[in-house]
């Protein structure tokens, strides 16, 4: 085995043996190695450490201190020196190097390599403080061996014909992937799921009895409250983009990269409404899955159930659900934006929700039933004053019509969902939002109201 | 490729003028802007950047004008803040994936081989699909510098790279820097004096926005050749010393005091002649500013 070692290395090796003699050592270790690589000084190994910024004679005298005077007895045989186990290792590991490496021939850089590899060894653990790195210098070798330069794999290898994906998609498409990780996402789907499940399978949804489980009002009644309920949801999953980028100090360099405040802003709040919309559909899975699975369990009698149509549900989910998905979002989205604090958006969803309920406790008895069609913002007031006028057998058949008034009162909410995010995406500038310094404008009117006290 | 940076200016809103009519011609390699902590090394890498906008000024890049033409710079840039955080959640390799993406690199094999390229450069290959969230403080700085490389950006910024390594991660740092100093422009910020002298080949001083010299280190100690004189003093000696002479620097040597001094003749009187160091440069530039500022 010994054959293949190349004559430099076996000059080395001999020259470890002197190291040890001249330091008054009775055993070659990997010191003494290491010192032999260094007295030889024509190597590769040594100019790889030189290329390193390694200080050669302060590594040499740290080696040197190292094994100095470590036994107290004269040298009693000075023609065979036995290698220490360590050292016996060393060599025995150079030739795996090598072969590894491909190489024919045992050179000085394999030594090294061994040398650096068994982290324990003294030698190991000084070269280790001096910045050599055996990952470090095994790549070095490994690439020269592809007949690479050093330098880093990054030339014209890869023509330069980047395709402009849009930048909007890419955002986009790492804002769901973000949200498929977060074990949030599937706590709301599957909570909201479980209700709705539950609650069709057992038939415990304001519906009489002469009213199917499934009828398109009841559906329409309950997809509509829960979409109110779903504000939780809404704050806790709209809030969260803009300000990881704040909370995580991402923004730093993420805003170097050639995107635009269209894919950037358009990206978070998209990828991120759609996760709200897919947990809005868990209404509809759960009552289509409770209707179906009830009966067979035996929770709810068969003659509750009526016919299927896939109108019903599509109906009331885009009608009322999405909107209200869409205003909460919206709302939340912005007031992130402008506040640039993500707490807000708790409170502001306490206060939206109460807000909510306060209002229909106040418009209750109104005497004008106009204003609360305009007034409700998720439509369930209303919905419910249509429903007084309907029959069982409408209630049972028919979807509630969108015109009139209803039409309106969607029209009317869609609207100020969509016009409150896109003033949010006006006023909305990078700088901004991620510097935080105020605009001069800002911060006159500021130092106007504190003057006015 | 050359950045010419002209009478750049900014003042922040709250009154700081952060950069004040800077000027510097940058080629291809290592150059080190070196200045105390807040003389505007950040607001100037920033406004580079393209982060921040400049008040008066113009800083061209060949002939892209990088104020005016933010997207098309930041293709060719690449940055490494002082500070930056990461996603807890995501791993080195998805976070890699996702920015050259960002960065136009479409074709999603040739994106994989340049992520696995670069995350074998600094060193992460075997930690890639570790959340970042686990990664060390040198890790977070090597994956730092492989965002900042996608893309083969002709432009690098790096600002304060190696606070908060240890030495041996400081080394290695360096020794991937200079790999890519060769066909790049590369900036790099820094208060340690021993950056500059080690990796770049030219640099400026910068203190309190301004400009206060720039050149190659080997200029820079030539000029102050036979002009820094030293000498032991007593402690309590020294503002004597300062009223009479011109003290770059007061060093403690062996619980002496030794006091280096810029003299265009030998000034006597016990003093040693010394051989410059680059930081008697920096503190003889620095320190004449706040000299002057007195006044």
């Amino acid at each position: 085995m010994k054959n293949n070692f190349s004559s430099q290395v076996k000059e080395i090796i001999s020259l470890s043996r002197e190291e040890a003699l001249l330091l008054g050592n009775d055993f070659i270790g990997t010191e003494h190695l290491l010192l032999g690589l260094l007295r030889e000084g024509n190597n590769k190994a040594v100019s790889a450490l030189q290329s390193f910024n390694i200080d050669l004679r302060a590594l040499r005298s740290e080696v040197e201190m190292a094994v100095k005077n470590n036994n107290g007895k004269g040298i009693a045989n000075l023609i065979r020196i036995p290698l220490t186990e360590e050292a016996e290792n060393v060599i025995r590991e150079t030739v795996i190097e090598a072969k590894d490496l491909k190489n024919l021939t045992v050179e000085s850089e394999h030594l090294l390599l061994s040398i650096l590899k068994n982290k324990e060894s003294k030698s190991a653990r000084i070269l280790h403080q001096h910045g050599a790195d055996y990952d470090l210098f095994r790549n070095e070798l490994a690439k020269e061996k592809n007949n690479q330069s050093g330098s880093i794999k990054l030339e014209n290898d890869y023509p330069s014909n980047k395709k402009n994906i849009h930048a909007f998609w890419q955002i986009f498409l790492f804002e769901i992937k973000y949200r498929l990780k977060r074990p949030d996402t599937y706590l709301y789907f599957l909570v909201f799921f479980s209700i709705t499940f539950l609650a069709f399978g057992f038939g415990n949804v304001p519906a009489s009895d002469k009213t199917y489980v499934n009828a398109p009002i009841v559906l329409t009644k309950f997809f509509t409250i829960f979409s109110i309920f779903m504000m939780v949801v809404t704050a806790a999953i709209m809030g969260a983009p803009l300000y990881r980028d704040l909370e995580y100090n991402t923004h730093e360099y993420y805003l170097s990269y050639p995107i635009t405040k269209n894919d950037y802003f358009w990206g978070r709040f998209f990828g991120s409404f759609f996760f709200v919309v897919i947990i809005g559909s868990s209404l509809v899975w759960g009552s289509l899955f409770g209707t179906l699975i009830g009966p067979k369990l035996g929770w709810l009698s068969a003659n509750r159930v009526g016919p299927y149509h896939i109108i019903n549900y599509l109906q009331p989910f885009l009608v009322y659900v999405v909107p209200n998905l869409l205003l909460t979002s919206s709302i939340f989205f912005g007031l992130v934006a402008y506040t640039r604090n993500v707490k807000v958006v708790y409170t502001g969803g306490v206060i939206l929700y109460l807000g909510y309920m306060m209002s229909l406790f106040i418009f209750h008895n109104a005497q004008n039933k106009n204003i609360i069609f305009i007034l409700d913002a998720f439509g369930f007031v209303p919905i419910n004053l249509i429903e007084r006028f309907l029959s069982p057998e409408q209630k049972n058949s028919l979807l509630i019509s969108l015109q009139g008034q209803m039409l309106m009162n969607r029209i009317i909410w869609s609207s100020v969902g969509i016009a409150i995010i896109l003033i949010t995406y006006f006023r909305f500038s990078f700088i901004r939002f991620f510097v935080g310094r105020t605009d001069k404008k800002v911060q006159r009117t500021r130092s106007i109201k504190y003057l006015a006290f | 490729m050359q950045l010419v940076i002209n009478a750049l200016s900014k003042t922040y809103p709250n009154g700081v003028q952060a950069v004040k009519n800077v000027s510097l011609t940058l080629n291809n390699g290592m150059f080190g802007l070196l200045g105390p902590n807040g003389a505007g090394k950040s607001s100037l890498m920033r406004t580079i950047a393209t982060l921040q906008e400049a008040d008066e000024g113009t800083i061209f890049l060949d002939d892209l004008n990088v104020l005016t033409q933010k997207k098309q710079t930041r293709q060719l840039l690449g940055y490494l803040p002082q500070e930056f955080g990461v996603y807890p959640r995501i791993s080195a390799e998805q976070m890699l994936d996702h920015i050259a993406r960002l960065k136009g690199i479409g074709n999603a094999s040739e994106r994989k081989e340049l992520v696995d390229a670069l995350l074998d450069n600094v060193n992460l290959y075997k930690d890639k699909k570790k959340r970042l969230g686990t990664y060390s403080g040198g890790m977070k700085q090597r994956f730092g510098i492989a965002q900042a490389l996608i893309g083969n950006p002709k432009l690098i910024i790096v600002d304060e790279p190696t606070a908060g390594l240890d030495p041996a991660e400081r080394n290695r740092f360096y020794n991937l820097l200079s790999y890519i100093g060769e066909n790049t422009i590369v900036i790099l910020s820094t208060h340690i004096v021993e950056d500059v002298s080690t990796l770049c080949s030219h640099f400026a001083i910068i203190n309190e926005g301004e400009v206060l010299y720039a050149g190659t280190p080997d200029d820079a100690l030539l000029e102050m050749n036979g002009k820094v004189y030293s000498k032991s003093i007593p402690k309590n000696a020294v503002q004597q010393y300062k009223n009479q002479y011109h003290v770059i620097s007061t060093q403690l040597k062996a619980g002496s005091l030794y006091i280096r001094v810029f003299s265009k003749e030998h000034p006597g009187d016990d003093f040693i002649p010394g051989e410059p160091t680059l930081e008697d440069v920096y503190f003889y530039h620095v320190g004449e500013k706040a000299a002057i500022n007195i006044f």
